[in-house]
């Protein structure tokens, strides 16, 4: 028999990577395993989807209903009355929920302020949902990203070295003419693709899922989507790569499972739990703000009906609005620093549970869809600052009035003319931009790709240095 | 049975000495201790401010002056077992303020801690169970059956002339002792720092049921064996049936009860509809209290028989002083109205609320049926209701506000609180009216008058008069006694389990199909790659 | 081959001073010295764990050498791994193959990963019908094959190769008769065609039909090299049975 010589391999070490990868691809595309992810994380991410677009219609729904009992408040409403209303700033509905929902549900989202110094400004929570339901993650593609596609990863690659089948082949591949690094080089990008493929199938199937409920996305929320999505791809390059160092490093296929399965569990539920059990230990809040603003009967000022107080120019009145607004500054600044220190201990916690690789994804797709802290920091501020556009409303009204006494902002005190519900300033709430996301991230994806870094450089060394005997 | 012995000992060994049994182990029992740590201490936080506020709510009951400020704020105490299943409690509040014109439907009080933490709630034992525990269960019995084939073991076993039966029974003990060894590892060290550190003191019915909170652990660890063992008994070989495994578990603890509970709650809604029912219904009492108002003129506007001081901090809640007795009596008969009709529209308004909660708990049930299909959830809903701490539990500390409501309105009746002018002012029966400060009955001063004298009655030595007869005059306290109080305990251990008959009917409905899938399959089972199929028992 | 001939060629597989000693202290391989020459059968003959797969590991470049050096085709295999591992086909006990490919399709992935990217199908075929594998299974999955048929798909896939030595780790172990007797006939082919084979070995029955030369390993040292003449008049099955018991008495009865 008469054979052609062997050809030579040096010019082009990546055709054999294309070799071996293309053997690994199809040696994972019929496992059962496999079929598997893909069914998980494509189902995941289609359900979690068209729940998502469904709660963004519901709340968007439900916002004018805030809305109109307050242009129902303000419809015959004086400039003076318009000091008692408290006008709504609502932070809208997270649009990108099915991206990164961020706790968007579950922090504050409603800030009622009146103008007058005897009613109390107050965050609430008014979300659309049922708080009787047990605890359990939002679903969205960060969720998929940190829960499905890591333990994926390892559910494919836990045995892609010391696996007893894999390691035969592998004796017997490594005996041909390929360097190890060509066979992991191989190994990792087939699992990649094994990730990959679902995650894109899933993504496409979430956004066609979202446009058939009606969400259109704009320029800027589809570069968000591409962002996180990129994120996502580079992400299982690095839970792949933690998958292929401890499959190198234990001998034993289901040891090397049990490991990455323990390391799962301590990245996803135990880092973060922990953190959140030891920031208040770290970092406790500042005791319960008080009421002020609102003074106890023994407490009461004094006050005359304007027709009698006109006499001395509402002097008494004039006195006892400085007392209420200087109680009311002290007792604001008091909510006020007991929010930032909320939004504080808040920071510190996210940043304590970053020691898991997941949560840092995590922490990363929040910030590059403008979600998480970054939108509520953004809204607390605005909120806050609306109540100086509306203070200067109501005084550009009073001032034009020459009759009012323009005791502010104290409503029997103020101008009695009609307001024009129309011109009252409302509430719009900006979203972080893409670009400014991208530089909120720009730290927690420079620790990643370092990870990254690490993690792969760890498997070829650990690959390089496995034995291929048989275990013990 | 000695032969069963003999396998169940072996096994329960083999597991006890294997890598994946102790680290699993060390990692529960670490995590349940400082899980039970950080439980206690917020029960003691818990328990401090439910006391400071029982206090508070005390001191403020003595000092009121008047029926309609008369609003008794219950406060639920803190369960000592929610330290084993915090619950949603936690977010449904745990305060009550008692009113006359608002049937209690829910609490206010959840979590005052910080809202911007709500996804990193820490966990409790329960979780640990479910997610380490679960997971440790699964990894001892997947490979039993597909493990001892590949190895050739079982068919030496089988030679030796033991019955297939006698097989899955031994491997099935064996796996649930080494985990029930594990769950008695991590429940002493949970229980040491409960009761060592935490000084928490269990009474009796409380021990009760944590002894069978750990039996439902047991329970669910009994079923993650037999799910482990099925699995072993569907895989072709050993790597294969370890995936199955960490996929099942990726589902039955994840996946199914979020997205089965995400379900649910689109289903249900916000009720937003009841929202705008509510407040129809709210300014439909509203206008009819304002024409009820406006019927006498004397109640309304300024004139010399009205009190110049109303004092308002609480809802329909009104101190007034220095009013005419005409006045008072017209006020009072306001009051009587106001009573009857804001209780009525305070029943209309709970049942409409009552009627939109059931529609939507209907909604998503089915939803959460398909949850139930995971062992996890069921046992969250298990020791939720043990430790007390579920949203049922929650139903009935309201339901007991309202019961104590009913009692309350009858002490106020008891003591014709509606009809008396103490409803609204402390002032004597022998009032005096404030136009008697400047030497006028109320009956001579002209309406035309009643400006000017209103000015000089806020003149500063008026003024310093009032402050010093306020000062020096006793205190008006109302006389509570016979006030009832209010009493809460958590439902008893029998009806705690009745509450949740169906999630233990489910456990043992899983624990027969999944216990007969095995011992029916394994009688089929191949000893030779699942090919070559032998029937002998 | 008579190894005593004046000028011998040079060996295509040698080992000089050759020592392997693992992480965990264990010695595999004590100063092992061999040499196989083309168109030799080496027979390396030793109980498991005598250290022969760490020899033929070695040679393959799969682990590094404490001490000594091996050499193929007078390539240093330290030096230059991959340039070694291309003069070696390896066939091993047990081989594994794609169990999703067909007999065809393994074939071909591993002539492309030995550099030949493009292999005619008829070749393929070839290789296999001179393993005595039945057409039909040319383009069956190999999961259906059975042991027999899967080592000779290895010997095929070593034919394929086309490398002037063959490492053989115990080939033949597990195999009915007839696919031992046609393999065994194989390796004679091969041989007589000129490649230098190293097999290892438990079956000292194999080694005494096969080889030109046998070396006994017991614990990672070579005790006895014998050659096909002096195995003529050496009783080798209680020689060796004499090693493994630990007696020399014998051995020095046996060379006298």
């Amino acid at each position: 028999m008469k054979l052609r010589a062997l050809g030579r391999l040096d010019g082009a070490p990546w055709r054999g990577v294309a070799a071996l990868t293309a053997r690994e691809l199809g040696e994972l595309w019929e496992s059962f395993r496999f079929r598997a992810v893909l069914a998980v994380i494509v189902l995941v991410m289609t359900i979690s989807a068209a729940l998502n677009a469904a709660h963004h219609h519901a709340e968007a729904g439900a916002r004018p209903e805030i809305l109109e009992r307050y242009a129902e408040e303000i419809a015959d409403a004086t400039v003076g009355s318009l000091a008692d209303v408290p006008h709504p700033a609502i932070k809208p509905p997270w649009r990108l929920a099915f991206l990164a929902e961020g706790q968007q549900r579950q922090t504050p989202n409603v800030y009622r302020q009146a103008l007058s110094a005897w009613e109390v400004p107050v965050f609430e929570s008014r979300h659309r949902g049922d708080e009787r339901r047990h605890e359990t993650e939002p679903l969205d593609w960060t969720f998929v990203i940190r829960t499905v596609l890591s333990l994926a990863a390892f559910l494919l690659g836990y045995d892609a070295v010391c696996g007893p089948r894999q390691r035969r082949l592998l004796e017997l591949t490594l005996a041909q003419a390929v360097e190890r690094w060509q066979v992991l080089a191989a190994k990792l990008i087939a699992i990649w693709s094994c990730l990959a493929v679902p995650f894109v199938c899933g993504a496409s199937l979430s956004l066609a899922t979202l446009a058939l409920f009606g969400l259109r996305l704009t320029g800027g929320e589809l570069v968000k989507v591409t962002l996180v999505g990129a994120l996502g791809l580079g992400a299982a390059v690095l839970f792949v790569a933690v998958a292929l160092v401890v499959s190198a490093r234990i001998r034993e296929a289901n040891r090397s499972l049990t490991a990455l399965a323990l390391v799962w569990v301590a990245a996803v539920v135990v880092i973060p739990a922990a953190s959140g059990l030891v920031t208040p230990l770290i970092r406790p809040l500042p005791g319960e703000a008080g009421d002020g603003g609102v003074l106890a009967p023994e407490e009461t000022s004094d006050w005359r009906p304007p027709e009698w107080a006109a006499e001395d120019d509402y002097a008494l009145e004039r006195e006892s609005a400085r007392v209420h607004n200087r109680q009311f500054e002290a007792a604001e600044s008091e909510r006020r620093r007991r929010v930032e220190a909320q939004l504080g201990q808040a920071a510190l916690t996210r940043w304590l549970a970053s020691v898991s690789p997941m949560h840092l994804v995590q922490e990363s797709a929040e910030r590059l869809a403008g979600s998480g802290q970054a939108r509520d920091r953004r809204f607390v501020a605005e909120a806050w600052a609306f109540r100086e556009v509306l203070a200067a409303h109501v005084r550009g009204l009073d001032r034009g009035d020459p009759e009012s006494p323009h005791v502010e902002f104290f409503s029997r005190y103020l101008s009695s003319r009609p307001a024009e519900a129309e011109a009252v300033p409302r509430f719009t709430f900006d979203e972080i931009s893409w670009a400014a996301g991208l530089r909120l991230a720009a730290v927690p994806l420079a620790v990643l790709v370092v990870l990254t870094l690490v993690a792969t450089a760890a498997a070829f060394l650990s690959f390089e240095r496995f034995d291929v005997r048989g275990a013990p | 049975m000695r032969t069963l012995s003999a396998i169940v000992h072996k096994e329960t060994r083999h597991h006890l000495v294997s890598f994946r049994y102790l680290v699993t182990t060390a990692l529960t029992v670490v995590l349940a201790v400082l899980a039970t740590l950080a439980g206690t201490a917020d029960f003691a936080q818990r328990r401090e401010g439910y006391r400071d506020r029982l206090e508070q709510n005390r001191q403020a009951l003595e000092e009121v002056p008047v029926y309609s400020y008369l609003q008794p704020v219950v406060v639920r105490p803190p369960e000592p077992l929610g330290i084993v299943d915090r619950g949603p409690v936690g977010r449904l509040g745990d305060e009550v303020v008692i009113n006359v014109f608002t049937v209690p439907a829910a609490a206010i009080g959840e979590d005052r801690g910080n809202p911007y933490l709500a996804s990193f709630q820490g966990f409790d034992l329960t979780t640990l169970v479910r997610v380490v525990l679960g997971l440790q269960a699964l990894l001892l019995t997947f490979d039993a059956f597909v493990g001892e084939r590949d190895r050739r073991t079982l068919e030496l076993t089988l030679a030796h002339g033991v019955s297939r039966r006698t097989v899955v029974a031994g491997k099935y003990l064996g796996a649930l002792w080494a985990s029930l060894a594990a769950l008695a590892a991590s429940g002493a060290g949970g229980l040491a720092v409960i009761v060592l550190w935490g000084g928490i003191d269990l009474d009796a019915q409380a021990r009760l049921r944590l002894g069978v909170a750990f039996a439902a652990y047991g329970a669910y660890l009994s079923l993650m064996v037999l799910v482990g063992l099925a699995l072993s008994l569907a895989a072709r070989r050993a790597s294969q049936s370890l995936a199955y495994a960490i996929l099942a578990w990726l589902v039955l603890v994840f996946l199914l009860p979020s997205v089965a509970v995400a379900v649910a709650a689109e289903l249900r809604g916000a009720g937003g509809e009841v929202r705008q029912t509510v407040a129809r219904l709210e300014r439909e009492r509203d206008r009819r209290l304002d024409e009820a108002l406006a019927a006498d003129p004397l109640r309304t506007g300024r004139n010399a028989h009205s009190a110049p001081f109303v004092y308002s901090t609480l809802p329909r809640a009104e101190l007034r002083r220095y009013g005419s007795g005409r006045y008072y009596d017209s006020l009072s008969a306001y009051h009587q109205l106001e009573a009857v009709v804001g209780m009525r529209y305070a029943e209309r308004i709970f049942e409409e609320r009552r009627r939109s909660g059931r529609e939507r708990h209907a909604a998503g049930r089915a939803a959460e049926l398909l949850a139930s299909l995971s062992p996890a959830f069921l046992l969250e809903r298990l020791t939720e209701s043990l430790a007390a701490t579920s949203a049922a539990d929650h139903d009935e500390f309201l339901a007991a506000c309202r019961e104590y409501r009913r009692d309350f309105i009858a002490f106020l009746e008891s003591r014709q609180a509606f009809r008396s002018w103490r409803w609204f002012t402390d002032d004597p029966p022998e009032t005096r009216p404030w136009t008697t400060f400047l030497g006028f009955r109320p009956e001579d001063v002209d309406a035309a008058a009643v400006g000017d004298l209103a000015g000089r009655f806020r003149s500063p030595e008026i003024q310093d008069r009032l402050r010093d007869e306020l000062a020096t005059d006793p205190p008006l306290r109302l006389d509570l006694e016979g006030l009832p109080a209010f009493r809460w305990e958590a439902p008893d251990l029998a009806e705690a389990t009745r509450r949740v008959g169906f999630e233990v009917a489910l456990f043992l409905t899983f624990h027969a199909l999944l216990g007969a899938c095995v011992l029916t399959r394994f009688r089929a089972y191949g000893l030779r790659g699942g090919e070559l199929r032998s029937h002998a028992r | 081959m008579n190894h005593t001939q004046t000028n011998p060629p040079k060996p295509v597989i040698e080992a000089i001073d050759l020592s392997k000693r693992y992480g965990d202290g264990s010695l595999a391989l004590d100063a092992l010295n061999l040499a196989v020459r083309p168109g030799e059968i080496y027979c390396l003959l030793g109980a498991r764990d005598a250290g022969k797969t760490s020899a033929l590991h070695l040679f393959l470049g799969l682990t590094s050498p404490t001490a000594g050096r091996a050499r193929v085709g007078g390539v240093d295999v330290a030096a230059d791994p991959r340039e070694a591992r291309r003069r070696l086909a390896y066939v091993m006990e047990n081989v594994a193959f794609y169990d999703t490919l067909t007999a065809m399709e393994n074939l071909e992935f591993f002539a492309q990963l030995g550099g030949r990217w493009r292999v005619d199908a008829g070749e393929l075929a070839m290789a296999m019908r001179s393993v005595g594998l039945p057409e039909r299974a040319f383009r069956l999955r190999v999961r259906h094959f059975t042991d027999g048929m899967r080592q000779k798909l290895g010997f095929a896939a070593a034919l394929v190769k086309e490398a002037p030595a063959w490492l053989l780790d115990d080939p033949l172990a597990g195999l009915d008769p007839q696919a031992t007797a046609e393999l065994v006939d194989l390796l004679r082919e091969v041989r007589q065609s000129g490649k230098a084979i190293l097999l290892a070995t438990q079956d000292l029955f194999q080694a005494r039909e096969l080889a030109d030369v046998v070396g006994i390993l017991k614990e990672g040292r070579m005790v006895l090299t014998t050659t096909r003449a002096d195995l003529r008049y050496t009783d080798l099955e209680a020689t060796y049975l004499d090693y493994m018991r630990g007696g020399f008495s014998s051995l020095v009865e046996a060379m006298a």
